[in-house]
């Protein structure tokens, strides 16, 4: 949806009167102005995460601003020091391999072999978490950490963000 | 995929522009941009007889090319070959230089405009600046030199580059501290020698009338930030290929010793990445080519090997499709591969900081289909070209309409005409081009504005007049040495004053001077003056070059009543004070022996005729196809008369069997059009079935016998005699041509498609075969059309036919420019590409009648079986049979592939090196209608300057043969670039035709007999210097 629209208004040059922006954004812009209000101190275990940037959001959408801000809002809501990136990454990350319909068009096997590189990558950096703010990556990255055996976790942005809101 | 929108054909039916305006417009054009476009615009039309604002809107003019290190495929210094035209622009007698000028407004219609400029204030009185560079050494403010791409740095008073044309100093208001905060610095002004700084300087509005515009706006390189993946901007040595020219040229910001950003290293391991910004509709949106980045990554591969001058340098170019279209581009690619620059058909991704010492990790994927990672010191990416906002909002203001990539919409009957009458456009602001391509539609342009103000023709020029001259051959030698300080350039190393003592003391010295800067409009007036008072008769200037000052102080002896042969110069700074810095006396020791040797020298030389040669104003137009027609009317339209020669019975040559444009254009139609035309113009006097016999004469007065007996006496001649297709009948090539009905070259099916055959719509599949005989060691060359055409056709077939199945077998789609939109098209219709190379050709039999075609497919790797109804095969465009015969005739080179040879490959494209004679079209190399409208009309300009004159001048320090030395050995006429000697038919001594001698001396190092030589660089004059040196003083 998200790339499909920001695509079509690109491509087309639709003449638009509204901003297409990522709620990633939206967080980072109001963990900034102190309208959302987050604090790592839950994170007594020192979790350590990782992050995934999708392919739709980062290099063929948004670029690397967006990477960044989600970044910022992980570093901020799990402790900047409890964040380890991935390399490459941003605009130079690797695709999760389950877009593009793979994800449901069989090839089960093929899939599954493209997403080692994801899967090496990712087990390299000893998280414990992995966040990616994308469904189909987030499918594609269960399923490889389940299939290769990883020990990582798999979940979306917001969960955490829950976990850290303080009311002002 | 947006279509581009209709093209409004020609406003009488035939794709001619032609007047509407008054029978007496204003014999003046308006030139936009002071690029090699715009340069040219005005030069030729300066000398056809109009007057020229040539606006631009930096401090000089020069642009895009003055930055550029090196040219393909010639491997020219860029600047030395800009140089002389920029020169000749601003000393030009009928050209208006405007710098820091933009256009706000244009109002009035063709033939009368009224266009509003705004003047931005330099600060710098130009009439006052001497360019001494005082100011920009003591200016306290350093800032990034937007000339060097930020890569180099520059002061708030600048110079835009050392060679800039006007060579003045401009203040960058946003930079100086003055301007910015009155009364704090002003350092400039206290340094000024002349009292050139006015910190007052406003802005000027000034209202110009004209009767034509022509737009030269240039392009911009794609700027590659947007796309953060190849770190540009983020890793410093990711840099874009402008910025790599900068780091290659002697004038960069690294002094031409090629240096990476980060540490100032020398990279060994380089890589180009292609079609950055170029064929990408993700993030760059450009979906067009950007025609010349190859060529220019090859170039720039090859000049790196160059400058590091070891074969350990290795360079790595990544592209999708090799696009070497051009004439002499395949030859450069094929060189530059045996020279060791590796090629690697993949789009790299990524670009990833290696992770130490600031190199860079490339991965991709080999032929093999293998993931590779290679490690570079330096990554260059081939940024394409786009059109400049500020020029595009231009457009939009002169109500010029843009095309859907913003580039100024022309169409392929008109290439050089905005839908705006009497405003045209050329260069990249209307595509992206190369040079040569430019140049030829500067010329074009500058056609079309003299077609539509002939009438006003030397209305608005100024002629300069000269005193008479004084006959001084009697006179003994009273000689003025003039003795230049060139502010601190030569005054800093060597002693002027005892130069000046010295000159005075030389035999037949009369007076010596010395001054601050002798090129200086006041002291120029002076020296005018003072060869008058003090009688002088020879005058020597020591001083800077005479590169670029000989003609200034020859004019001013032309304007004393000299002749101004009785001059010479003593280099005393580019080969005296700027090579010997540290030994100041040793310097001016040898700025005494240089002043001696031009004493003695200039008391030997003559004063010489200023030849000139009467001008018969009538061309001659070989060949009348597209081109040669184009060419005819071109001048005829002006009211000069032409002699239209064609071998065959009839109009149309091979644009008889096209159907039609990549723009979609019916070429029939127009064609008929255009021989209606030609066939009703009162001015073109037309020969069918006629051949050249017999050429005589050179520029100015040639005289032609023709096949049916006429005798034809013509000023210039343009040959656009054509070319053909390729038969394969036998050979590797082959396949089944002229043995199945169903095999067609590409013309072939064209003709099917102008009858409108109604077998084509049944047919279930077509093959092309690309490159069919082309760019094999037989046929080097690439022939630019075929691609495009192929997949024009390709494309028709599926209008006519939507279900049919369609197959190209391709090397590389060279759809370059804004023909991509074509292939992206095909792609999106299904028709299928598969790639074949030359280990791997496509096989083709027959079996009962049927075709089979077995082709190896590089990505399934397994060989593919098609069993088409139809074959097309897109063989290579080759010169005429009698191309040879034209050429012997009109002593006319052509290159190895037997195309004709242009003056020079960048900035000559339409001139052959015998004055006086041009070509146009494919006679001249492979390409589409819109590039042929163009050339022909560039060729008509080019040969118009010679019509407008009465007479034109001749080069006057010519060969001289002494007849009782010279033993008729023919010696010198084997030598002769430009067939000038000739051995006498009666006498068998050899005679110069000194009309067509340009001076260059080969026939007197070639005579063993000692009988040529060279007026004024004879024995005597250089005897007289050499003897000079010995003396001892």
């Amino acid at each position: 949806m998200f790339y499909a629209t920001l695509e079509g208004l690109r491509r087309f040059k639709i003449s638009h009167n509204f901003e297409f922006i990522s709620i990633i954004t939206l967080y980072a812009q109001w963990i900034r102005e102190g309208r959302l209000v987050v604090d790592p101190s839950w994170n007594t275990e020192g979790l350590k995460f990782t992050v995934q940037d999708p392919c739709k959001l980062v290099r063929q959408g948004i670029g690397d601003q967006v990477a960044e801000d989600l970044r910022f809002v992980i570093k901020k809501v799990v402790g900047a020091e409890n964040f380890i990136d991935v390399w490459p990454n941003k605009s130079n990350n690797y695709c999760c391999g389950g877009g593009g319909g793979a994800l449901q068009a069989g090839f089960v096997e093929n899939r599954r072999k493209f997403g080692k590189i994801k899967f090496d990558q990712l087990a390299s950096t000893g998280a414990d978490v992995v966040i990616t703010p994308c469904h189909n990556c987030h499918t594609q990255v269960l399923d490889i950490c389940d299939h290769y055996g990883g020990k990582w976790k798999t979940t979306h942005l917001w969960n955490w963000i829950e976990k850290a809101m303080v009311k002002p | 995929m947006e279509d581009y929108p209709p093209v409004e054909l020609d406003r009488k039916g035939n794709g001619e522009a032609m007047s509407n305006a008054s029978d007496s417009p204003k014999g003046s054009v308006l030139v936009v941009g002071g690029g090699i476009a715009g340069v040219q615009a005005a030069l030729d039309l300066a000398d056809s007889g109009f007057y020229v604002h040539l606006i631009e809107k930096s401090s000089a003019i020069g642009g895009r090319m003055s930055q550029l290190d090196k040219t393909f495929p010639t491997n020219d210094c860029s600047a030395c070959i800009l140089s002389p035209k920029l020169v000749e622009c601003g000393r030009h007698l009928n050209i208006n230089l405007m710098t820091l000028s933009e256009v706000m407004a244009l109002e009035g219609e063709e033939g009368a405009f009224t266009a509003t400029i705004r003047q931005n204030p330099r600060y710098v009185d130009p009439a006052k600046c001497i360019a001494c560079g005082t100011c920009a050494e003591k200016c306290p403010k350093k800032v990034p030199n937007e000339f060097d791409l930020g890569l180099g740095k520059r002061k708030a008073i600048y110079l835009k580059y050392p060679q800039a044309v006007p060579l003045k100093y401009a203040i960058d208001p946003d930079q100086c501290i003055w301007l910015r905060r009155p009364g704090r610095c002003g350092m400039c002004q206290k340094v000024c020698p002349s009292g050139a700084i006015n910190f007052d300087d406003q802005p000027r509005q000034i209202h110009i009338e004209v009767g034509s515009v022509i737009l030269a706006l240039g392009f911009s390189p794609f700027d590659p930030s947007i796309l953060d993946f190849t770190g540009y901007g983020r890793l410093p040595n990711v840099v874009t290929a402008m910025e790599f020219e900068r780091l290659l040229s002697p004038s960069g910001p690294c002094l031409g010793h090629m240096e990476r950003p980060s540490d100032h290293k020398e990279p060994r391991r380089i890589a180009w990445l292609q079609c950055v910004g170029s064929r990408d509709i993700n993030r760059a949106c450009h979906g067009y080519c950007s025609s010349v980045c190859c060529m220019y990554a090859i170039k720039q591969a090859v000049i790196a090997r160059e400058h590091t001058q070891g074969p350990d340098l290795s360079t790595s170019i990544f592209f999708m499709d090799m696009r070497t279209h051009g004439k002499e581009f395949e030859t450069y690619y094929d060189r530059a591969r045996a020279e060791g620059v590796s090629f690697h058909r993949c789009r790299v991704h990524s670009i990833l900081p290696a992770g130490h010492d600031d190199n860079l990790l490339l991965r991709y994927v080999g032929d093999d289909g293998r993931i590779k990672q290679e490690e570079f010191d330096l990554v260059v990416l081939s940024v394409g070209l786009e059109m400049d906002k500020q020029a595009a909002e231009l457009a939009r203001r002169l109500g010029v309409e843009l095309d859907p990539n913003n580039f100024v919409a022309t169409g392929a009957f008109r290439p050089v005409s905005t839908n705006r009458p009497g405003v045209c456009v050329c260069g990249a602001a209307a595509e992206p081009k190369d040079i040569p391509q430019s140049v030829m539609e500067a010329s074009a342009s500058a056609l079309e504005a003299s077609r539509l103000l002939a009438p006003a023709r030397w209305s608005e020029t100024q002629k300069k007049e000269y005193p008479e001259e004084r006959n001084v051959w009697a006179e003994p030698p009273r000689i003025g040495v003039f003795v230049c300080s060139c502010g601190i350039n030569i005054a800093s190393v060597i002693d002027v004053a005892a130069v000046t003592d010295y000159a005075r003391t030389l035999p037949g010295v009369v007076f010596a001077q010395n001054n601050l800067f002798t090129c200086s409009q006041d002291t120029i007036n002076q020296m005018a003056e003072t060869i008058k008072r003090e009688g002088l008769n020879r005058v020597v200037v020591a001083s800077c070059t005479p590169r670029t000052h000989e003609p200034l102080f020859q004019e001013t002896l032309r304007d004393a009543g000299i002749n101004k042969f009785l001059f010479e110069m003593a280099n005393i700074r580019d080969q005296d004070s700027w090579v010997h810095q540290g030994f100041p006396d040793e310097a001016t020791q040898k700025a005494k022996d240089l002043v001696r040797m031009a004493v003695a020298k200039v008391q030997q030389d003559e004063a010489l005729a200023y030849n000139t040669v009467p001008v018969v104003k009538r061309a001659l137009v070989l060949g009348a196809g597209v081109a040669g027609m184009t060419a005819a009317l071109s001048i005829a339209d002006q009211g000069i008369p032409v002699v239209l020669v064609e071998r065959k019975d009839r109009l149309g040559g091979h644009a008889r069997k096209f159907y039609r444009t990549w723009q979609g254009d019916l070429v029939q139609g127009y064609l008929a059009g255009l021989c209606q035309r030609v066939e009703e113009h009162p001015q073109i006097d037309l020969h069918l079935e006629t051949t050249v016999e017999k050429v005589e004469g050179s520029v100015g007065q040639f005289e032609t016998h023709l096949s049916d007996g006429s005798k034809v006496l013509h000023g210039t001649a343009i040959i656009a005699i054509g070319a053909g297709s390729h038969k394969p009948r036998e050979g590797r090539w082959n396949y089944l041509y002229g043995r199945h009905p169903e095999v067609h070259v590409l013309l072939e099916l064209d003709k099917r498609f102008i009858k409108e055959d109604p077998a084509l719509k049944e047919k279930n599949q077509t093959v092309f075969i690309l490159c069919a005989g082309s760019r094999v060691p037989e046929k080097p060359y690439c022939s630019r059309v075929c691609c495009t055409h192929a997949i024009d056709q390709a494309l028709h077939l599926k209008e006519l036919n939507p279900n049919m199945e369609i197959f190209m077998l391709y090397r590389d789609i060279r759809t370059y420019g804004e023909k991509e939109r074509l292939y992206q098209k095909a792609r999106e219709n299904g028709i299928v590409f598969i790639r074949y190379d030359l280990d791997n050709v496509p096989k083709v039999w027959e079996e009962q009648g049927n075709i089979h075609v077995e082709v190896k497919d590089p990505i399934l790797d397994r060989p593919v079986r098609l069993h088409p109804d139809m074959l097309v095969l897109a063989t290579a465009v080759r010169p005429k049979i009698d191309a040879d015969v034209v050429s012997r005739a009109f002593k006319c080179s052509m290159n190895s592939d037997r195309f004709f040879l242009e003056a020079h490959m960048k900035l000559r494209p339409v001139d052959f090196a015998t004055d006086g004679i041009f070509m146009a079209g494919l006679c001249h190399y492979p390409k589409p209608m819109d590039e042929t409208i163009a050339q022909a009309k560039a060729a008509a300009a080019r040969a118009s300057i010679i019509l407008a004159q009465d007479a034109i001048p001749a080069e006057s320090i010519t060969a001289v043969v002494e007849q009782r030395k010279c033993v008729g050995c023919g010696v010198c006429t084997m030598v002769c670039a430009y067939n000038a000697i000739q051995l006498d038919e009666n006498s068998s001594l050899a005679r110069v035709d000194t009309a067509m001698c340009k001076g260059c001396g080969a026939c007197v190092a070639g005579c063993r007999s000692d009988a040529v030589t060279l007026k004024n660089i004879g024995n005597e004059q250089i005897m007289a210097a050499i003897e000079a040196t010995m003396e001892t003083y």
